[in-house]
């Protein structure tokens, strides 16, 4: 969905708030009137609806930073992926892809965040890691999940033939919940709130007896 | 397997602040700020993560009695403060500050007990006297230390606070920003009393973290704005640095801030993952760091410090035909490597590697 279409949505929900007077919760399965709507706020300045995330490739042309004449290029990459296996065995995983998008904001301080923090105790998911030997845990993301994964884990379903289970949907977890074969922040947390459960933090299916956990989980 | 030693041998000359390769020759390995034939502004350091990273080692001894310790590592630096031979860590992980004692090599946390208590610190400011200021979202005060690490007093009665996230202080005021408020507190740092809110009129779009400049000038991350405002001391906006784009000098997700003595700004971008350089002018000067794995980069940044006090422990780290001035750090809220440290300096070898 572009955010032509998104504002197009907003104008018809707008329309019929004024039109048919029904409330606001209208535009519920959309990105407008959710948590990652921003145009609320008088200080917005662009009362643009993606540009909050998707910083706009642009704007003001500038020249070459004074001490760097050398550069070939005049634009920053953004969310840059890094790949390294060497790294990853000795390191554990980390975000990637657009997982890195989410932390970007939600770093705990511009906007909330629990991943890898000390929080209460769930069961191990955010745990902080020990200070004296640096081990911790909380669910890791950007990694592939797949068919050989779930067999070498044996606690976990094979996404490829496992159904997701998510509303209105007849796929399979890599269909509905991976991103090029990888679990990231969005697997859960449906972001634009498309397909979000009402009532909960934009979660992709409901919590309730740990429906979501253990969709992918063979608990 | 012969590649994977090889690289775990490089990455442990790179990955500390221990030592320094013997043999390898340090301008081999240098990472400089712009890159040769430019004339290099910044070196690369070395980065810390743990206690082994200082050099700690644990004696035979001890080793023989209780067995292998384990070093004290960082878990999530989102901000970071400086005074004489240490530094200070706003771990989010911990919900803790990080006391990094350079001279004895060793971490430990600020004992933030009884009336000091810390619940969900997010910004931290090191006055010149030695004096910790820590803005706690949770506790919604500014909970301050005096030079011994002690509990001293705190800033945020009634409902002063709705959610304070960094602090700076300079002369007698203390410097709050309020991202739920969206705004600027200025407060007597004597009286504790609110002096001025800047905020009231729109003037902030969540503003996360905030400094102070040399000549007393404040300065604001407008996160959701996307620039960094610039205040007279008492809270006049005077201009604004940056704007939203992907283009040199612009902003996606700025957070820390801090300036040098010669009023230069840095400021940390989280999806660029670098640092630019403004000067008082507003103009870029330089931009470091980047993603990767490679030395110097970073990953999700988010605090910063320039550090003027701690040179000594470090400069051996630089080429030595480079002289550093002054260290900043970089705190990377995830990868491998918590805090980036570099120097800010001039070529002094007979022959300078590119043109003025």
């Amino acid at each position: 969905m572009n955010c032509r279409s998104i504002i197009k949505q907003k104008t018809l929900a707008v329309a019929a708030t004024l039109i048919l007077g029904l409330p606001a919760a209208l535009s519920a399965g959309t990105i407008v009137g959710s948590p990652h709507d921003f145009r609320g706020y008088e200080w917005s300045e662009s009362g643009q609806i993606c540009t909050p995330c998707h910083t706009p490739h642009q704007t003001k042309k500038m020249p070459l930073p004074l001490w760097d004449h050398g550069l070939k290029t005049d634009t920053y990459e953004m969310y840059a992926t890094v790949q390294s296996p060497e790294l990853e065995e000795g390191g554990g995983i980390r975000p990637k892809n657009s997982s890195k998008i989410c932390l970007s904001c939600h770093d705990g301080t511009v906007a909330p965040e629990t991943f890898g923090d000390i929080t209460e105790d769930t069961g191990g998911f955010h745990k902080a890691p020990d200070f004296d030997t640096g081990m911790g845990s909380n669910h890791p993301v950007s990694f592939v999940y797949d068919s050989s994964l779930a067999a070498a884990d044996g606690d976990l379903y094979d996404p490829a033939t496992k159904l997701s289970g998510v509303a209105g949907s007849t796929g399979t977890i890599s269909d509905d919940m991976l991103f090029n074969g990888k679990m990231e922040c969005s697997s859960c947390h449906d972001v634009h709130n498309t397909r979000a459960v009402e009532g909960t933090k934009l979660l992709l299916k409901d919590t309730a007896g740990s429906g979501l956990c253990l969709t992918c989980h063979d608990k | 397997m012969k590649r994977k030693i090889l690289i775990l041998v490089m990455m442990f000359f790179w990955a500390g602040c221990a030592s320094v390769p013997e043999g390898a020759g340090v301008k081999e390995n240098a990472v400089f700020y712009p890159s040769p034939p430019e004339q290099p502004r910044i070196q690369f350091l070395c980065s810390i993560s743990g206690e082994q990273d200082l050099g700690k080692r644990q004696s035979a001894l001890r080793r023989f009695l209780v067995g292998d310790v384990q070093y004290k590592t960082l878990g999530k630096p989102y901000d970071i403060a400086a005074s004489k031979g240490k530094i200070y860590i706003l771990d989010r992980a911990y919900r803790k500050i990080v006391i990094v004692d350079l001279g004895k090599k060793e971490f430990s946390f600020l004992k933030d007990e009884g009336a000091g208590r810390l619940v969900n610190p997010s910004g931290i400011w090191v006055s010149e006297d030695g004096f910790k200021y820590v803005a706690d979202m949770q506790r919604l005060q500014v909970v301050v230390f005096d030079g011994n690490n002690a509990f001293s007093r705190t800033y945020g009665s009634g409902d002063m606070f709705k959610r304070p996230v960094d602090v700076a202080v300079s002369g007698n005021r203390v410097y709050v920003v309020d991202i739920k408020q969206n705004a600027l507190l200025i407060l007597d740092k004597t009286t504790g009393d609110l002096v001025k809110t800047v905020g009231e009129e729109g003037e902030f779009f969540k503003p996360s973290h905030v400094t102070v400049g040399p000549s007393g000038n404040i300065f604001v991350t407008d996160a959701f704005n996307f620039r960094v405002r610039r205040l007279a001391p008492d809270g006049t906006p005077i201009d604004d640095i940056g704007y939203h784009g992907d283009q040199m000098g612009g902003f996606a997700r700025p957070k820390g801030v801090a300036l040098d003595r010669e009023g230069r700004l840095y400021a940390v971008d989280a999806a660029f993952e670098n640092v630019q350089i403004f000067n008082d002018q507003d103009e870029l000067l330089l931009f470091f760091g980047g993603a990767g794995n490679k030395p110097g980069n970073m990953y999700l940044p988010a605090g910063i410090a320039v550090d003027y006090q701690n040179v000594d422990f470090f400069s051996k780290f630089a080429d030595p035909d480079f002289q550093v001035e002054y260290l900043i750090y970089v705190a990377n809220t995830y990868g491998e490597k918590k805090i980036n440290v570099y120097g800010f300096g001039h070529w002094v070898g007979e022959e300078a590697p590119g043109k003025e």
